[in-house]
Order: C-alpha cells, then structure tokens, then sequence
C-alpha cells in the first residue's frame, strides 16, 4: 500500500485536476453563451441597418431596383449598392419571389451552392424568426431575417448572416490557455504538495523510527522524544510513551518475578538435593529405597536446570549477558561433544561423523559455548530415527567460526522452523515420535541456545526439509583471527 | 586439619559437615553470622566454607571483615547467584573460589581439596580395586598387568566409579560428574559407557569388578 504521504499527493492532485476542468469548463460555456448573444446582436444589428439603408433609399425617392441586365433580371441600383457594401458579413437582399437582389462581398466569396443554400434559407424563413444556425460547407453561420413592409414592392427581404466560427476562436482561445497553464500548475502543485506533506509527516517518521527502535524487553527503558512535533503528534508521541510505560512496568514486573522465582527455588533445591546425595550416600540395604532417591535426584536435577534455565533467559530479557570472556579453543569442546554423540548415536542406532575439525579460539565463556554445542547435537539425536547419519563439523574461516550438526532426520517443516527458537516451543504431532525418545524436554534448549550464540557475538541459523533433516550451524566471531575490537568485550 | 562451615541451613550444613568428616577433615558449623566471624577470628581453621545468605551479618561483610583483620587462610564461598558480576562482587571481596547452589557435594569436595592443597596422602594418584588400578596422574589404567584404552568419558566414569568403590552410585550424580548439569540427553548414557568399560575392563576376567543396581545405578567392587 502507498505511503499516506503519497496517498495525500494523489488525492490533492486530483482535486486540483476536478477543478481546473470545472473552472475551465464554466469559462468556456460563459465564453461561448456570450459569443453567441453578441453574434445575434451582430446579425440582428447587421440586417437592420441594411433595412434602414433601403428604407431611407426609398424614402428619399430614389429607385432601389434597376435593370441593367436583361439576363439578370432587377438587382439594386449601384447607388444602395455602394451603401450596401459599406456593411460587413454576409448580407443578401431578395425580392417578394426570393430572387437574390444583392450578395454582400463576403456572400460572394461562397461557393454557388452555399449561395444557393443561403439565400434559400433566407427565403424560406419567417420574418422575425430567432437567429437560425445555417450549416455551409465550411463554416457555420448565424443568420437573421428581417422583413421589408411593402414599402417598396421591389424588396421584402434581408437577409444578415454572421460567421459563427471565427467568433468562436475567442472560446478556443481560452482552452488553449487553460490547457497550457493547467498542467503546469497541476506539476508544480503536486510537488509542493508532496514536499509540505513530507514536512508534515517528518515528525511522524521520526516517531516511527523511535517506536521500531523498540524492540523487546531490553528498549522497553527508552521514551521517545516529543520537542519539534506538531499538536497531534504530541499527543500522540505522549499517548504511546504512557503505553510503552505500562508495557515497561508489567515486563519488568514478569521479569523481576521470572528471576526471583526462580532465584528462591536455588536455595529449596540445595536442600532437597543434599538430602537425597547423603540419603545416597548413607549405607543400606533396600534397594527399592535406593531406586527412589536415584529418581529423586533425578528429577531435582531437571528441576535445577528448569530453574537455571529460567534465570539465565531472565537476565537476557534485562540484556545482561552474563557470561565470561576468556580465550576457548573450541577443538577439545567439539571432541568431547562428538565423544558424546558418539555415545548417544550408539544407543540410537544412529552414525555420527566428524568429517571437519579445524583450530579456533573464541572470546567466550567455556560452560555456555559447550552447553550450546552439546544441545545441538543432542537435539539432533532426539530427531534422528534408528539408522540415520549425524554430521558435526567445525570450520574455522578467516575471521568466524563455524560450528554445524546436520541430521538425516525427520526435519522441521517451514511453518514451525519460524517458531523452533521459542520459549517452551514444541512441534506438535509431526515430532511426536522424536519427543517420545527424547523424554519430556521443557522446550527451552534452542532458546537458550539462540541466547549463547548471540551473547558471544554469534548467531544461529538452522535450514530444514521435512522428512529429509536439519542443518544448524552456529557462526562465532574468532578470537585468533581478528585483531582486539572493543565491541568484543560488551559486559 | 579444621574445616569451618557457616551455613544457615541446617540440612545443607548437616551435609557439608557429614560428607566432609567422612573424607576425614575436623568441621564446625556456625549457623549464624555473628557466631561465624566470631569462630572464624580466633584463626582455629584452615579453610572457611562460607554462605553467602546468612542472617545477623550478610556473608559478604564477614568476608570483607575477615580479609580486613588480616585473615589470609582460603574462603570458599557458597552461592544462590551465578550471575558473573556476583561471582566477581565475592572474589573481589576476598573469596578464594566459589561454589553455585544447588551443588553437587563432589563438586564442593573438589574445590575444598584444590584449595587446602593437601598433601596427596590423603587423596592419592593412584586408585585400586582388586587388580584394576587407575592412575589419576598419568590416566594410565591396568587390568593386572595389560593396559586398558579408555576415551575420555570412559575414563572419568570409571574413575569416579573406583574413587568410590564398594559404593553405589546413582545414574543421575555419575551424569552429573562426566558431563556436568546442563545436561539432559533424555537417554541413560551412563549404561552405554557402562557397556563400553565392562568389555574393556571385565570381558576374559573371571571376577567381575563393575556390578549393576538395577534401577539406581553402579557399583565398582572386588
């Protein structure tokens, strides 16, 4: 969808078009209405001075017809003839039968037939008719019809044409000029529109930018900057800072609970879990009583973990990543990982090779990089069927390194692959075989994988295909290869 | 040699105290702050296992006293916090090292011994059981005469299998040891490796060292 800055524009712009046409348009219909009433005046004045100049012609006695050519017949005399022409447009005089008396000059520039046309149409017409619209054959003309009383028998009638066309240029004109100037003004109208708009909705770019750069539990501390916005945007900025506010306080109260839950089940477990060791410990000779602690111990071991777990995902929502930086070399971490893959792979039933091992030292902490190897491989066992074939490689490039396991098994499909990183995520039916063998794991495993990887600079990237299995490779930043950057020791 | 614990709780000091007169150090228990530096000034002990959460006098002001009078003998410190920057807050104050709640007592007996560094009388090199003998400084290990090869999760199975033989001990603390906490393979890895050593170490022997509990875990005994 387009921006709403270029929605206004377009909206703007046609508006300004609507009413340039209507404006252009009612110009020139005014234009023309009044183009036509001054023709009608014109031919109208026209044949009623025509008139005048025969009736004071006949008044004064002198003879309006005169027969110089028998062929001809009667036309004017020469001498009203002269007054005759001293008038413009197109005149035509004619007689009681309709026989033309007089062609003005400009009558006599017509071809015959447009002649013939008009004089019929003059005769033909009732006197004092409203100004009729006469079609030639290369212009139009308004014509007018006054009638002679029989003064003089010779003549009954004038007839005064005005060509409409040329009169009607003026309304051409003013198309032309808004046809031209339209556009221009349309151009320059949109551009400062689009520029005012953007100005408009600078603040509220900002406000978007500051918004996105909030991203999860650790920005939530950020408020965003109101000075230089305009009203709404105030109010706006102040409505979502007050929003962020409350998502802050019931995030940090969650976290605060998440860590301190957590932190209060250490001290029960160190407890329990010493009771059950020195029960162990203690000399005896039931069994079943033995079995009953090993399973009580068992599970205040996976408890431990649940709760270490929590903790550490808690402190990475606060953004502490707590973890040591010291020199790892990352080769005997990856021998005792495949070791116990091997072991595993063993009772699964499955091959676990070691094709690539290079040399490589991270900046890191020890415990976290080989619980982050260690998952994956298990993870990866857990969804290997009996049979199948487990990949881990280490290689070592010029400034990472990258440490991946690739499984021939059942694969993850594209739509959980989004959700595998996850808190307490799992697959539902499709792994349901693997998350049988796997026991009941909390779900917590990749998430706290993703969380290592990303504390030491990393990151973890897994490529999937159901049925056919999954690659995850983690790349991290060699400590052996690039020279001392201060965004390496980010505590 | 004498042992300070100052721990408030009376099962996990109970704990410490027991597991550690079994491995034959004298121990005391404080339960309290104040009771504690006060046992610990008058300079009757070798080492200091001190909580951290203790009521009257937090764990960390004893530390701080105690290193400013002049105290120099080792303080392992015991914590509800792994985060680094407490770890670091206490090593800062004076601890020696330091040891997470909840722990495992073989961890806690490991750093007790690093840091008394005492004589290896007591904790020897070498473990034997029968005709099967492990050298903790060499890792050589002998059936009789032959040497076995064992990988390196072998190795620390059976190891902390003859540390404490004649005594069972559990799938879940041998786990623990070879691989530490953080670890959940969902399967009994234990009884792999198990298999592995009996065919290493048992197979062609008429008397069979590695003997199984069904439902706990192992025991190495002659």
């Amino acid at each position: 969808m387009a921006s709403i800055r270029a929605q206004l524009t377009a909206a703007y712009a046609a508006t300004l078009v609507i009413t340039v046409a209507a404006f252009g348009g009612v110009l020139y219909l005014a234009h023309r209405s009044e183009d036509e009433h001054d023709l009608e005046r014109r031919a109208a004045a026209d044949a009623d001075l025509a008139l005048r100049i025969i009736d004071q012609t006949a008044a004064a006695g002198d003879p309006v017809t005169a027969t110089t050519d028998r062929l001809v017949g009667a036309i004017v005399t020469p001498r009203l003839r002269t007054l005759l022409e001293g008038l413009p447009d197109y005149i035509i005089v004619l007689d009681s039968t309709g026989r033309t008396l007089y062609n003005s000059f400009a009558v006599r520039q017509l071809g015959t037939d447009d002649q013939v046309a008009l004089s019929q149409l003059g005769a033909r017409l009732p006197a004092e008719s409203p100004p009729q619209l006469a079609s030639l054959t290369d212009r139009n003309l308004l014509v007018v019809v006054r009638s002679e009383q029989p003064r003089t028998s010779a003549i009954t009638r004038v007839v005064a044409g005005v060509e409409v066309g040329s009169r009607d240029l003026a309304g051409q004109d003013v198309m032309a000029t808004v046809g031209l100037v339209a556009p221009i003004i349309l151009v320059l109208s949109v551009v400062a529109a689009y520029g005012i708009s953007g100005r408009a909705f600078r603040p509220l770019d900002t406000l978007i930018n500051e918004v996105e750069a909030i991203t999860d539990g650790r920005s939530l501390h950020r408020r965003l900057a109101l000075a230089g916005a305009g009203d709404e945007l105030v109010r706006l900025g102040a409505t979502l800072n007050a929003m962020i506010g409350r998502l802050e306080t019931s995030f940090g109260g969650l976290r605060r609970f998440t860590a301190d839950a957590s932190h209060e089940l250490k001290t029960p477990l160190a407890v329990l879990r010493a009771d059950l060791e020195r029960a162990l410990r203690a000399p005896t000779e039931s069994t079943d009583q033995l079995v009953a602690l090993e399973e009580a111990l068992a599970e205040t071991r996976r408890m431990t973990d649940l709760v270490d777990s929590l903790l550490t995902l808690a402190r990475a929502d606060e953004g502490r990543f707590d973890i040591l930086r010291e020199p790892v070399a990352l080769e005997p971490i990856v021998r005792e990982v495949c070791e116990t893959a091997l072991i595993l792979g063993e009772d699964g039933g499955i091959v676990v090779s070691l094709p690539v091992l290079d040399d490589a030292t991270i900046l890191g902490d020890p415990r976290w990089v080989r619980q982050l190897f260690m998952n994956l491989v298990i993870n990866a066992i857990k969804y290997t069927s009996r049979g199948g074939q487990i990949e881990i490689a280490l290689h070592a490039r010029a400034d990472v390194v990258a440490f991946s396991v690739k499984d021939s098994g059942m694969g993850i499909s594209s739509g959980d692959l989004a959700h595998i990183f996850e808190r307490f995520w799992r697959a539902d039916q499709a792994r349901s075989r693997g998350a049988e063998r796997a026991g009941r794991g909390f779900g917590l495993g990749l998430a706290i994988s993703q969380w290592i990887a990303q504390a030491h600079g990393g990151t973890i990237a897994v490529t999937s295909r159901l049925g056919r299995g999954s690659l995850f490779t983690v790349t991290l930043p060699r400590a052996d290869a690039i020279p001392k950057a201060p965004e390496l020791s980010n505590s | 040699m004498k042992l300070l614990v100052i721990e408030d709780d009376p099962t996990v000091g109970q704990f410490i105290k027991h597991g550690l007169e079994e491995q034959r150090w004298g121990v005391d228990l404080a339960t309290d702050g104040d009771e504690g530096e006060r046992l610990a000034a008058t300079g009757a002990y070798d080492l200091i296992i001190l909580d951290m959460r203790l009521p009257k006098k937090s764990g960390l002001d004893i530390l701080r006293s105690l290193r400013g009078r002049g105290f120099e003998r080792p303080v392992l410190v015991l914590t509800a916090q792994d985060a680094v920057d407490a770890k670091v807050q206490t090593l800062r104050a004076g601890a020696d090292d330091y040891v997470t709640k909840p722990f495992a007592f073989e961890e806690l007996l490991a750093r007790v011994e690093a840091l008394s560094r005492r004589p290896r009388a007591i904790a020897s090199p070498l473990l034997r059981v029968a005709d099967l003998t492990l050298d903790r400084d060499t890792r050589e290990v002998r059936r009789d005469t032959s040497p076995i090869d064992l990988t390196a999760k072998e190795y620390m199975v059976l190891e902390y299998l003859m540390r404490h033989a004649g005594q069972v001990m559990s799938r879940t603390l041998i786990t623990e040891y070879a691989w530490g906490y953080h670890f959940d393979p969902g399967t009994n890895i234990v009884d792999v490796v198990i298999n592995h050593l009996r065919k290493k170490v048992d197979a062609g022997h008429a008397q069979k060292l590695i003997g199984t509990v069904r439902g706990v875990g192992y025991v190495v005994k002659s």
